[in-house]
């Protein structure tokens, strides 16, 4: 049952995952951490209030966060394909596994920002300290811990994801089981596969944790 | 020779629109000589936050004249505004030290925004540190500091940039009063060695007493007493400064008090008030030698204003009727 050519494809399950849910989150922290911070601070009672530019944004980030990812997958093709050349396979995956996670991220960084004290940012405005200054050296560190977890939860969401990437051939664990374990009755395979998921996301937590924790000064 | 206002307040309204409109400061007036240490007093909502923060704009009247050091702060855009700020520092009531800094990176804020090199930064925190004791502590963070430490950082924070003025958001509303006796010493010491002119705003009169020159009593957003802290505390003229008084100046006789000198019979009972250089001394040895009656000393109370003593006597003096005629 256990032949060498299952723990090959496991181990390329695994790394396909890997490198599906890594890239996407990078991409979706560098994207949707300027969304996050807009939202916050052009939130009433903020740095920069802006109801009109607010509102309009949170539709949108709201909108991105109602499509459900198995169609979003379908829905983005051309797309992807203009983007990365072709719509099937990992590399292609990581298209709509970014689209997905960006607003999801935004709202989770916006979640931190705003636990940030706002007497603290009163006492930065009273030194004179100009909005960016008071995003870079005021919101970010303050909030960072926070959005450490923030992306820890970013990316368990996408290992979640990811399995889904297997409709549009993407490989990864998730594929497997479904192939496999699902569609050829293979229950082993399918049993091994969960098992490195939970070990995967128990990992991403465990350390997302461990960072968090050592980053918090409180 | 001409006084220089280095705050001045014209005019100034707030108020604030929302469900019920508040009116958070109506017309207030008001002028802060360079140097002096002035206090503002009043209740929860009476405006005093309000107030201070208008001086640094971190609120913005509707409605008159925000002068400091001869800037009118309403007319200035953005970029100025920020350049005026950073003349001016600020403390807290919950300090508002940044958590993932440490003790002299905290201190190094303001130096940081006004993009001093490195090195000149260093030594300007180090000299900071020890203004307010806390060189030992340099590297530690403000989670691992006490109350009276933390705003001791924040004072330091507020003056990296040689500021000349220090608003103090009910600085110590949150310390115990020991602390608090602390911080005010350090207050009045960085007030007389480096001259800084120092604004108060608190609810408790003690903090007045102990380190202001001059006071001002706000109510509903209104200035309704102020002048020299001796003689608000000694002469109260509305009820809401004698409120405030009540537990810190005893120039009346407590009820009970004067329920049992009512008495105690023969004799005659006056009650003195002095302020300032008069002890009650000499005037009682005056008594008792000019007017050869006696002197019984019922009941006193002698408190300390900074460096002036005042308070008040119950004296029974007791003699023959002539001579106590005569005293009147």
């Amino acid at each position: 049952m256990f032949n060498p050519m299952i723990w090959t494809m496991l181990k390329t399950a695994l790394l396909e995952t890997l490198y599906m849910v890594g890239v996407s989150t990078v991409f979706a922290v560098v994207l949707g951490l300027p969304l996050g911070i807009l939202l916050v601070i052009t939130s009433e009672g903020h740095i920069k209030p802006n109801k009109w530019f607010n509102t309009i944004l949170g539709w949108i980030v709201n909108v991105g966060r109602s499509v459900p990812f198995i169609i979003l997958m379908v829905a983005i093709i051309n797309f992807t394909r203009w983007l990365v050349g072709t719509s099937i396979g990992t590399t292609a995956a990581i298209v709509p596994l970014t689209i997905s996670a960006i607003p999801f991220f935004a709202r989770v960084t916006e979640q931190s920002l705003r636990e940030v004290d706002k007497g603290i940012i009163e006492a930065a405005q009273a030194m004179g300290a100009t909005t960016m200054q008071i995003i870079i050296k005021v919101l970010l560190p303050e909030a960072f811990s926070s959005l450490v977890l923030a992306m820890t939860i970013t990316a368990v969401n996408l290992i979640g994801y990811s399995a889904m990437a297997g409709a549009i051939g993407g490989g990864g664990l998730g594929d497997l089981a479904i192939r496999y374990g699902y569609q050829r009755f293979r229950g082993d395979i399918m049993l091994i596969t969960v098992i490195v998921l939970v070990i995967l996301v128990q990992g991403v937590q465990t350390i997302g944790n461990f960072i968090a924790r050592r980053l918090s000064h409180k | 020779m001409e006084v220089v206002f280095l705050i001045q307040f014209e005019n100034v309204t707030k108020v604030y629109k929302g469900e019920n409109e508040v009116v958070a400061l109506s017309d207030v007036d008001l002028t802060i000589k360079d140097g002096e240490i002035f206090g503002i007093i009043g209740l929860s909502g009476a405006g005093k936050s309000t107030l201070v923060r208008c001086i640094n704009l971190l609120e913005t009247p509707d409605k008159g004249r925000v002068s400091v050091n001869g800037v009118d702060m309403l007319s200035l855009t953005s970029r100025r505004l920020r350049e005026e700020r950073k003349k001016i520092g600020m403390i807290f009531q919950h300090f508002n030290l940044l958590s993932s800094r440490t003790v002299e990176d905290n201190i190094a804020f303001p130096l940081e925004l006004s993009k001093v090199p490195k090195k000149v930064r260093k030594e300007k925190v180090a000299e900071l540190l020890e203004l307010v004791g806390l060189t030992d502590k340099a590297r530690a963070y403000p989670s691992q500091l006490s109350g009276g430490q933390k705003q001791r950082v924040g004072i330091a924070r507020a003056l990296a940039n040689d500021q000349e003025i220090l608003l103090c958001d009910e600085a110590t509303s949150a310390l115990d009063p020991q602390t608090t006796r602390s911080i005010l010493d350090l207050l009045k010491k960085i007030n007389k060695e480096r001259g800084i002119t120092i604004v108060i705003i608190t609810h408790e009169m003690n903090v007045i007493k102990e380190i202001c020159d001059k006071v001002a009593v706000i109510e509903d957003g209104r200035i309704i007493e102020s002048g020299v802290v001796e003689e608000v505390l000694l002469n109260p003229t509305t009820d809401t400064a004698k409120t405030f008084l009540k537990g810190v100046i005893k120039t009346e006789v407590p009820p009970e008090v004067a329920a049992r000198l009512k008495l105690s019979n023969g004799g005659e009972l006056i009650q003195i008030t002095f302020l300032g250089g008069e002890t009650g001394e000499p005037i009682i040895n005056e008594m008792v030698s000019k007017f050869d009656v006696l002197v019984n000393i019922l009941y006193g109370n002698i408190d300390q204003v900074q460096d002036i003593t005042f308070g008040m006597l119950v004296l029974k003096l007791t003699g023959p009727e002539q001579k106590l005629a005569k005293l009147s």
